[in-house]
């Protein structure tokens, strides 16, 4: 008969041996060292769950908000809403030029609505802004009763803006302004009768030699004869009889004069020449130069006390103007003396 | 090696220190001669031991590690009994090939070739643990069967089976205590 080796026994004795050689020492501290690595980062993940929970949600929220509220992207002065991949801009000086791509921009302070047509330049410009060159597409949104409004200005006016959507086209010494919806009023920058425009009517500039006896500017396409152009002129708006039908410079020349200036950050000069003009354009030119002159004294220039009291002496020369909103919230601005005194 | 145990706990380098050469003994059991696996359970066995820190008193620490021990080992060599488990362990092989480190680790290896160690690992992962239990350990079917959370009769036809391997192989098992 077979005999057999007893298992338990000599397993016994073999696990004796074994206990008493024990953990080697290089295992007994290559575990110890993993237990560290192991465990340490289980010690930091012991917070408790709700504050990751919370500190995820504070995250997605805070995320949320800053989507919605911080400000878009500052492009030129201008808010970026939307941009075509392809776009590609560039900065002058304070021209913003889109040469390709397509933009929508939003001007924050007026309101104003930009989307390019092709190529364009735009400024910012307190109150308002300048279409230099190029075609775009402007909305402004509908403005309470009372309240200034938004300022478009081109080579040859100012298109005044209460709430509408329109088109303009400015090229080399001239352009067009097409009105889609509400209501614009353009004020010819050398003086002469506002033309006020409806929709689907268009209106060309520069426009035709102002005629001796002031009347509205026909817009190009000639509406119904039953459609008003505009509400007439404005007796404080006409020319008066003993100006100079020429001064030295067209009201034309004499803005790119100033262009010119701002462009190449001549402000000083830029302000000398409006100086200038005030003395020697017409009359009805010289609010809207006064108001240039101030906002150039108060935004390019930033001497508060030039600026007050220039504000001061508009204020007195224009009472309830054109610009008298914006006059206020210049003074505002500067903290200029109340009452129309200057400093 | 980390923050400080609950008050009136068991500190936990100290129990380290006092059993990591026990447990690594115990994982040895199963280990049929690789150190690293017997590592890697020692490991795990002190993690369970930190996660269950609050619970763990000096006086009864011995047997919840020699419990653990078990049936993390248990777990491990049925985990590997599977296909996915027998592609890990050959791509672990391949990483981390099996020699022995040191020549006197060598000459124990040798020694276990022909040894009650070598008929242990010869046999299936879970005959393997409930014979360890019963023949080094004097467990009886019951507290074998209590300890891994198993049926007394799976208990016992794994260690009838297992004494019949051994049988066959020339070793001699006394009958296991019910």
């Amino acid at each position: 008969m077979m005999s057999h080796r007893d298992f338990r026994a000599e397993l016994k004795q073999e696990e004796a041996l074994r206990a008493a050689r024990g953990m080697p020492a290089s295992a007994r501290h290559a575990v110890r060292l993993r237990l560290r690595g192991t465990l340490q980062p289980r010690a930091r993940w012991a917070i408790p769950r709700w504050i990751w929970v919370g500190a995820f949600t504070t995250a997605m929220v805070a995320l949320v908000l800053g989507r919605v509220l911080l400000p878009r992207e500052a492009l030129g002065g201008f808010q970026l809403v939307s941009a075509s991949r392809d776009l590609t801009t560039r900065q002058h000086a304070e021209d913003l030029e889109l040469e390709k791509g397509q933009a929508t921009l939003v001007d924050a302070e007026s309101g104003i609505t930009v989307r390019n047509q092709g190529p364009l330049v735009l400024r910012h410009e307190s109150g308002g802004l300048r279409i230099v060159r190029g075609g775009a597409e402007l909305s402004v949104t509908p403005r309470p009763k009372g309240s200034a409004p938004a300022v478009v200005r081109v080579s040859d006016g100012v298109i005044e803006v209460l709430g509408t959507h329109f088109t303009v086209q400015q090229w080399e010494g001239g352009g067009t302004v097409t009105l889609h919806e509400g209501s614009i009023r353009f004020v010819p920058a050398r003086g002469g009768a506002e033309v006020r425009l409806h929709p689907g009517q268009s209106l060309k500039w520069p426009l035709p030699e102002e005629p001796v006896v002031p009347g509205p500017m026909p817009p190009i396409n000639e509406p119904p004869a039953s459609a008003p152009l505009s509400h007439g002129p404005r007796p404080s708006r006409a020319k008066p009889a003993g100006e100079p039908k020429t001064p030295r410079l067209s009201a034309e020349e004499f803005l790119r004069e100033v262009d010119v200036l701002r462009s190449r950050k001549d402000f000083e000069a830029a302000a000398r020449l409006l100086e200038e003009g005030l003395r020697t354009q017409p009359p009805a030119m010289r609010e809207l130069l006064s108001f240039e002159l101030g906002s150039l004294l108060t935004h390019q220039l930033r001497d508060p006390r030039r600026a007050c009291a220039h504000w001061a002496r508009h204020e007195r020369q224009f009472v309830r103007g054109r610009y008298e909103a914006e006059v206020s919230q210049a003074q505002a601005a500067l903290d200029c003396p109340r009452g129309g005194r200057e400093p | 090696m980390s923050p400080g145990p609950p008050e009136g706990a068991v500190s936990f380098e100290a129990l380290y220190d006092a059993h990591a050469d026990q447990v690594f003994v115990w994982a040895m059991r199963y280990a049929r001669g690789r150190r690293s696996w017997a590592e890697d359970l020692t490991h795990d066995v002190f993690v369970k031991a930190w996660e269950h820190r609050a619970w763990l008193r000096e006086e009864d620490v011995r047997g919840w590690l020699f419990r653990v021990t078990q049936n993390l080992a248990f777990t491990a060599l049925r985990r590997e009994s599977t296909l996915a488990g027998r592609l890990q362990s050959a791509v672990d092989s391949l990483l981390r090939p099996e020699t022995p480190s040191t020549p006197e680790e060598l000459l124990a290896r040798r020694q276990t070739v022909d040894s009650a160690t070598s008929a242990l690992d010869r046999l299936p992962p879970q005959e393997r643990v409930v014979m360890a239990l019963c023949t080094m350990d004097d467990l009886s079917q019951r507290e074998i069967a209590q300890l891994l959370s198993l049926s007394e009769g799976y208990v016992s036809k794994l260690l009838s089976r297992a004494r019949a391997r051994l049988l066959s192989w020339g070793w001699g098992v006394d009958d296991v205590a019910p």
